[in-house]
């Protein structure tokens, strides 16, 4: 796989938390995330079910805004950003990719029409009969969602959002219900706005687009726990306020949960502290 | 592959019309609540024009048939001395071209006796009183020629004077003191008549419309008098030649059936024609002040003017009346687009979800909602105007409603009352979109705020029933609260029963897993009550509505009842002072009652009171009662009607405003010093007749026993002379008998009829005029509530479905029928419209029992005010009913339309 020029920060995150509910219902999704997206790099954002990944990718493709901490999105610090500013952002600069493909899609348009309709939105002009030959829907142009397969729904859900060269693509789970050949498509247009210089943030489990990242995040119980890129190994992910997550396997030396942090020379050593005696 | 442009077609928008058709139920419902808002809007100026209409035609007929009133609506021209001929010419183009009458019929005579002088007719030393008279057509109907000079006269003159056809006879005006005969005119007599029994002309001539009333004066001796018939240019000459001046009359009548615009015209018309025979320098002013023997005056003469009027005061007194009715129904027509649209836009909220992702902001949502919304008002446009004009048709008042009138008030009107269609769906779309960027948008700074609506309604109906209750009961009708305070009410009333219903435990309904027990689970977790404020306003508006119109119809009759006291009342004055009773009461003849008015106070009232004395057998049997009247007030006169001991105080019966109770001791001061002591024997809102200039209760009194409590020169029947000092009793007659009938008995007596009034006339009053019309507003207003409900039971319906699209299959799987899981959501919604019925009976009985606003005519008892019936008790189940059965067939139809499949792979 080639790879193109590490761009600019397009997005980044400080210390964002999101809670839901309030009172008694409260759920915090998010805790303290720290991160920075780059242009024309893919992003993958890994983590079990319930860790924060769907939360995350909905505040950086402002649909969502954090509850505290700063978000800043194409320069737009999405946290005091007026509805308007919001609507530019999301019309013209980024696009997203919504979990369930239906659900960004709309019935009454036909495939071509809702190509036609979204470069319309972003003033772009696009040559449909390439990119839908590019994802393998060119015999259902004429169709409307409700006679594609789920598979073919998600395809034409990330065709639109790589309609008109947009500066940030944020898709969630864009592959989960796609074949190996179909996922390849998806993914292989996905690095093609990423080496044209968008920054591509995408949630999921699946292996294949696991290989295909150029750095990969894991989140776990709304915090960043380990960061892998192509140019560094698995490193932990220190939050704003201090705090680490240590890998499962390091985990099983600290049977007390509780560590001894000693700093030698340029070292910093985490020991289990001595038993007490009986 | 990609490059940057910004002209682009939007699908979305070229797509946006066929996109709401595709969606074909929501369609409908839109369509069919703009159509309901467009006739709501279309209906009032049809309703005015029908008003206007009909009160024209009403107030002509009557005024036409009134006996004091000579020619109503008809013009008269009346002139005298002989015109130029071309100015005569131009004076009859100018009367025959007057719009909305027919063509000029003109009379011609000259002067009849008089003090001074006498017009006579000599033939060989003998002569004859006679006048000259002409007519348009009257020679050619008894067989004269126009053209030719000379006179016909009766058969009988012809043979006192000797005279025959072919002779020449001489007129002239003779002197009545000195009996000089001045300059005297030959004519030949062309021909002889017979004239008609009683009259001066032969009946060929009577024929022609002539009327006896319209003939030239004549005279103490009729049959010394006769009328010489000859032409108009004749009679013109010969009386100029004579000294005697030619008077000319031209009849115009009023089309019949002639509308409101056409006879505003025709008044106009004649009034401008009257300006000009008064304008100096116009050609017909300057015609005129050439006429010989002397300048003539033009006198146009007609009651169209008055008659207009009065059809306009009933019609602004319509306007009135409909008012709160009509506003009621437009914001019920509202209310339901409003609901149906914010409902189809939640049905749509994925979509509208993905719209607000692709950026796409208010303003464009708002096009996009109006190019949505546009195939439905384009539909709803004619079909709300024709249901305009169905509901006034059918309800409205019996006027009628030209083609003209149809377009003029349809095509402007429904065309912006489309617009309005789009603008709520826009202003709906716009408002949908900005709250879902707001919920997308919350952050740190966010505060999440609804709008408490439940505390909010019943805040408004608190203040808006305290402001009715400030309002005098003259000012309510008229107030924009009057439409307000019904809905506020129910929506208040139905919140507090909403919050009562979640407040109180719920019961344990069935065995887990029944029909029953799922709906009890499912209902929990539902939030029905915003469609309970709307079908509780619904039900309530149709409850109210029909509520209103029986009342109002009873407050009609009872107005019309209080005001006219009979079907005939005719005033005789103090003619009958000095005649017995027996002998007055025989003057009336059957199916009549004498009754005796005069003032009475009642201390420590303050002022004069009326009193009615008459027997109250006669005046029970006479007596015209309205609706509500009927029990109470014959019941009372039945009490007044027993024996009576001398010993004991007078019965009397209150009618009006009082403090005093059946068993209540007072006193009648009648005239200074005296007094009599009566007893109340019933206290009743308002009496037939009682409505009086002075005073507001009314004492009804039994003639025997009164009468025996009173002095002598008190009595009706003492003589004038003999009743110095103690004021005499006026009388009138009151009848179940037609007027005429009446009024020929007491003429036949030698009575001089003062006043007639009947209960029909009073009926025809501007305010019970309108009140009455405005009644069938109600029509529309009950269909539009009508409407609201089933409309919003049709929505609840599918919502049920909507909500229980997966839960249904995931049943299903788990063994439940498709019939048990819509007998449970049917439990559901039975429910819900259960609880909207009962907090509907609820707020109708708070508006029927509270303060009245549809009062249209304060200033006559009794007060109107809401009142139920069985009839509209039934009316508003059977609605109900119907709403649970569109509901059900609903519920059964789009459950049974599912495919497992489709609802699962809809969720993927």
């Amino acid at each position: 796989m080639t790879r193109g020029k590490v761009g600019p920060v397009v997005a980044s995150c400080h210390g964002v938390v999101r809670v839901f509910g309030s009172g008694a219902q409260e759920t915090t999704a998010l805790r303290g995330i720290d991160l920075a997206l780059h242009g024309g790099l893919v992003t993958v954002v890994a983590g079990p079910s319930g860790s924060g990944k769907t939360s995350l990718l909905r505040l950086l493709a402002a649909q969502d805004r954090a509850t505290a901490g700063r978000l800043e999105v194409l320069g737009v610090e999405t946290g005091h950003a007026s509805l308007r500013q919001l609507r530019e952002l999301r019309r013209r600069q980024l696009t997203y990719v919504p979990q369930r493909a239906s659900r960004g899609l709309l019935p009454t348009l036909t495939v071509d029409q809702h190509m036609a309709q979204v470069a319309a939105l972003r003033g772009a002009e696009v040559d449909r009969t390439a990119l839908l030959d590019r994802l393998g829907l060119t015999d259902r142009s004429g169709n409307r969602p409700s006679a594609l397969s789920g598979g073919e729904q998600q395809r034409l859900a990330v065709g639109l959002a790589l309609v008109g060269q947009p500066r940030l693509i944020v898709a969630d789970e864009p592959t989960a219900e796609l074949d190996s050949e179909n996922a390849e498509r998806v993914l292989d247009a996905m690095q093609e706005a990423a080496d044209r210089g968008a920054a591509v943030l995408v949630s999921s489990h699946d292996q294949r687009v696991v290989e295909r990242a150029d750095r990969l995040v894991r989140l776990r119980h709304g915090v960043l726990s380990s960061e892998w890129s192509r140019q560094s190994q698995v490193t932990a992910v220190i939050d704003s306020t201090g705090r680490v997550q240590l890998p499962e396997d390091a985990l099983a030396h600290f049977p007390q949960q509780r560590v001894l942090v000693q700093i030698e020379g340029d070292h910093v050593v985490l020991r289990p502290p001595p038993e007490a005696d009986s | 592959m990609l490059c940057h442009t910004d002209a682009m077609p939007s699908p979305l928008l070229r797509r946006a019309p066929a996109r709401s058709l595709e969606a074909r139920g929501w369609a409908g419902l839109l369509t069919l609540a703009g159509a309901l808002l467009i006739a709501s809007v279309v209906a009032p100026p049809y309703f005015v024009h029908a008003a206007h209409d009909a009160a024209l035609q009403r107030i002509r007929a009557a005024a036409e048939t009134d006996p004091f009133r000579v020619a109503a609506v008809d013009l008269r021209a009346s002139w005298s001395g002989r015109l130029e001929a071309e100015t005569a010419a131009d004076l009859r183009a100018g009367l025959d071209s007057l719009p909305g009458f027919g063509p000029a019929e003109v009379t011609s005579f000259g002067t009849g006796p008089n003090r001074v002088r006498q017009p006579v007719l000599l033939a060989g030393g003998r002569s004859a009183t006679a006048t000259l008279w002409a007519r348009d057509g009257a020679l050619e109907v008894i067989g004269g020629d126009p053209g030719e000079p000379g006179i016909w006269v009766p058969d009988s003159v012809a043979t006192d004077l000797g005279i025959d056809t072919g002779d020449t006879v001489r007129l002239a005006t003779r002197g009545l003191l000195d009996g000089d005969l001045g300059r005297t005119a030959p004519l030949p007599v062309l021909g002889t008549f017979d004239p008609a029994a009683g009259s001066l002309l032969p009946q060929e001539v009577l024929d022609l419309g002539v009327r006896q009333v319209d003939l030239p004066l004549v005279g103490s001796d009729a049959g010394a008098y006769v009328l010489a018939i000859t032409d108009h240019a004749t009679l013109d000459r010969v009386s100029l030649r004579i000294g005697d001046i030619p008077r000319h009359v031209a009849d115009l009548a009023l089309a019949p059936n002639l509308g409101p615009d056409a006879a505003e015209r025709a008044s106009r018309s004649q009034q401008s024609l009257q300006r000009e025979a008064y304008e100096l320098g116009s050609s017909l002013a300057t015609g005129l002040a050439q006429a010989r023997p002397a300048a003539a005056q033009l006198q146009l003469a007609t009651d169209l003017r008055d008659v207009l009027d009065d059809a306009d005061a009933v019609t602004t007194a319509s306007r009135a009346a409909v008012a709160p009715f009509a506003r009621a129904t437009q914001v019920m027509s509202m209310l339901l687009l409003v609901a149906v649209y914010a409902l189809w836009a939640r049905s749509r909220t994925a979509e509208s979800w993905t719209l607000t992702g692709w950026g796409l902001g208010p303003v464009r949502r708002g096009v996009l909602a109006a190019l949505e919304a546009l195939p439905s008002a384009v539909v709803a446009a004619p079909a709300g105007a024709a249901l305009a004009v169905a509901g006034v048709s059918l309800a409205g008042p019996p006027g009628r409603l030209g083609v003209r009138d149809l377009l003029g008030a349809s095509v402007t009107t429904s065309a912006l009352a489309a617009l309005l269609v789009v603008l709520l769906a826009t202003t709906t779309a716009v408002a949908v979109t900005l709250r879902q960027e707001r919920e997308a948008a919350r952050g740190p700074h966010f505060l999440q705020w609804r709008v408490p609506w439940g505390p909010a309604w019943v805040a408004a109906a608190v203040v808006v029933g305290v402001a009715v209750l400030t309002l005098d009961v003259d000012d309510r009708a008229t107030s924009p609260l009057a439409a307000v305070f019904p809905l506020a009410v129910a929506a208040g009333v139905a919140v507090v029963v909403t919050w009562l219903a979640a407040a109180l435990p719920r019961p344990r309904i069935g065995r887990e897993g029944s029909v029953p027990w799922l709906a009890m689970r499912r209902s929990a977790a539902s939030t029905g009550s915003a469609a309970t404020v709307v079908l509780t306003i619904g039900l309530t508006v149709l409850g109210y509505g029909l509520a209103v119109r029986d009342g109002v119809n009873v407050a009609v009759a009872d107005k019309a009842a209080a005001l006219a006291g009979a079907q005939t009342r005719i005033d005789v004055g103090e003619q009958l002072v000095g005649r017995p009773l027996a002998e007055a009461a025989r003057l009336a003849g059957p199916g009549t009652a004498v009754v005796y008015r005069r003032a009475v106070t009642l201390p420590p009232r303050f002022g004069e009171q009326p009193l009615l004395m008459a027997e109250p057998d006669d005046l029970a049997a006479a007596v015209a009662w309205g609706a509500r009247l009927d029990g109470a007030g014959r019941a009372a006169l039945r009490e007044l009607a027993r024996d009576h001991d001398p010993e004991q105080p007078v019965p009397v019966v209150l009618a009006g405003t009082t403090d005093n109770r059946s068993g209540d001791r007072i006193t009648l001061t009648i005239s200074g010093s005296t007094s009599v002591e009566a007893v109340v024997v019933a206290a009743v809102e308002a009496f037939p007749g009682s409505e009086s200039e002075n005073g507001d209760v009314t004492v009804v009194a039994p003639t025997g026993p009164l009468l025996a409590a009173l002095p002598r020169s008190f009595r009706p029947s003492t003589p004038y002379e003999e009743t110095v000092g103690s004021g005499v009793f006026s009388a009138a007659i009151w009848s179940s008998v037609p007027a005429p009938v009446v009024r020929q008995r007491l003429e036949d007596a030698g009575l001089e009829v003062q006043e007639v009034a009947s209960l029909a006339q009073t009926r025809a009053r501007p305010a019970l005029l309108a009140a009455d019309w405005a009644v069938g507003y109600l029509l529309p207003l009950g269909m539009a509530a009508v409407s609201l409900v089933v409309g919003t039971g049709l929505l609840l319906a599918r919502r049920l479905l909507e909500r229980d699209r997966v839960s249904d299959v995931l049943l299903r799987h788990m063994g439940w029928s498709w019939r048990a899981l819509t007998a449970s959501r049917l439990c559901e919604l039975v429910a819900t419209l259960a609880l909207a019925a009962l907090a509907s009976v609820v707020a109708t009985l708070a508006l029927v029992l509270g303060p009245t606003v549809v009062e249209t005519s304060a200033d006559l008892p009794p007060i109107a005010r809401p009142e139920l019936y069985a009839g509209g008790v039934a009316w508003w189940l059977a609605s109900w009913l119907v709403v649970v059965l569109a509901a059900a067939i609903a519920l059964a139809l789009g459950g049974s339309r599912r495919r497992t499949g489709e609802v699962l792979r809809d969720q993927r």
